[in-house]
């Protein structure tokens, strides 16, 4: 656990990465994305930009909250399973109780007049964001046929047609993804050796911003 | 709280999270048609409110969904929703993980990505729409969202205070 004299990097150990996944996640004000990025690239340089951009793009991938499963896949390459546990109870042991201090607010003094205009105010913006967002998304599309017409096919199913997603999720997921794989591999960006703990990290030649 | 509601809150939530491919942003309008629509728990507007609220408290945003089981069954609604909150996406990993897919530029990976993306970016547009159409009943409040949208996308103004403006523009009752 002892840090070397020599190396500027701390060795990382489950704890660590617990500790790191907390101190973003407690002040992740409006997404932990921006705050996981901040600290993990700028700040403490284990992973690159472009690194990250594809930890995130994999946490995106699994269900369920994606920077709670990039932190699964990035504890895992730093400290096996161990790490992923780490990461993964970093990220909402501590919010958790944040949360329910803030229902209990709601249930106390959301009917409250003057709460109650701020919250709605302030949903009126949310939504704004949420419409931002998904352009942003939209632009970062690749203009190929069959990537348009899933996207549209998704929006027009669930967002007109209101259809439950298990069923578009069975019938256009493993679609997808089968079409995506018989294009074949991508160029290499990440380094092959990703499972062995504190590995080389500086070898994906990417410029950091 | 009886044990077959908590049971069924996991078992929902579960299932939600299991299909939140894109994050669990990507299934919103299927929890609000659970929590508004189905049950009765909270109306369009208070959805709203609580949308807002886990948006602006320092913390990720998929604890919304714990905020929702606390207001609906307590502690263990939170707890409950929580744990299922985490567990598909823990499998998935494992799984990934297992068959040496955890490298995010192997094809695997490459697959589900470029795979999925469109619809990662369909499931967000459909939010994004149906959040929208929520606020149709009062013409200032599309004009409030259509503006923050203009304004976050051409600007590099911070998100949180156009938050702050907007919920200061609800107690002057401007919006």
């Amino acid at each position: 656990m002892s840090e070397s004299q020599l190396s500027p990097r701390p060795v990382i150990t489950p704890w660590l990465l617990y500790r790191t996944f907390t101190r973003f996640s407690v002040i992740g004000f409006g997404g932990t994305i921006f705050w996981a990025r901040r600290m993990l690239v700028d700040e403490l340089k284990w992973v690159s930009e472009a690194e990250f951009a594809e930890y995130y793009a994999l946490g995106q991938i699994l269900p369920g909250a994606n920077v709670f499963n990039m932190g699964l896949v990035l504890g895992h390459r730093y400290c096996g399973w161990r790490g992923s546990v780490g990461a993964g109870l970093g990220f909402f042991s501590i919010p958790m109780f944040t949360i329910c201090a803030a229902a209990v607010f709601y249930q106390h003094f959301g009917a409250h007049p003057l709460v109650n205009k701020a919250l709605t105010g302030m949903f009126v913006v949310v939504v704004g964001l949420t419409i931002a967002n998904a352009l942003k998304m939209a632009k970062g599309l690749p203009r190929r046929a069959r990537a348009i017409f899933f996207g549209l096919l998704t929006f027009l199913a669930i967002g007109a047609l209101r259809l439950p997603l298990l069923w578009i999720m069975v019938a256009l997921g493993p679609l997808g993804i089968l079409l995506a794989w018989r294009e074949g591999a991508p160029a290499s960006t990440v380094p092959a050796e990703t499972s062995t703990a504190n590995a080389d990290r500086s070898s994906s030649g990417e410029p950091r911003a | 709280v009886k044990t077959e509601d908590l049971f069924g809150l996991f078992w929902h939530f579960l299932l939600l999270s299991a299909i939140g491919v894109g994050g669990m942003h990507s299934v919103i309008p299927d929890i609000q048609r659970y929590v508004v629509e189905q049950n009765g728990w909270f109306t369009p507007r208070q959805f709203g409110e609580i949308y807002a609220l886990a948006q602006v408290i320092p913390g990720p945003n998929v604890m919304l969904n714990t905020m929702i089981g606390w207001l609906v069954a307590g502690w263990q609604g939170a707890a409950v929703i929580t744990i299922a909150l985490f567990i598909p996406g823990s499998i998935m990993a494992a799984v990934l993980i297992r068959m040496g897919v955890n490298n995010p530029n192997s094809r695997g990976a490459h697959s589900l990505r470029r795979g999925l993306a469109p619809l990662i970016i369909g499931l967000s547009a459909s939010t994004a729409w149906i959040m929208f159409s929520t606020l149709s009943v009062h013409w200032h409040w599309m004009a409030g969202a259509l503006l923050t949208a203009f304004l976050v996308t051409r600007t590099r103004l911070n998100p949180l205070w156009l938050i702050g403006l907007g919920a200061l523009a609800g107690m002057t009752g401007l919006v």
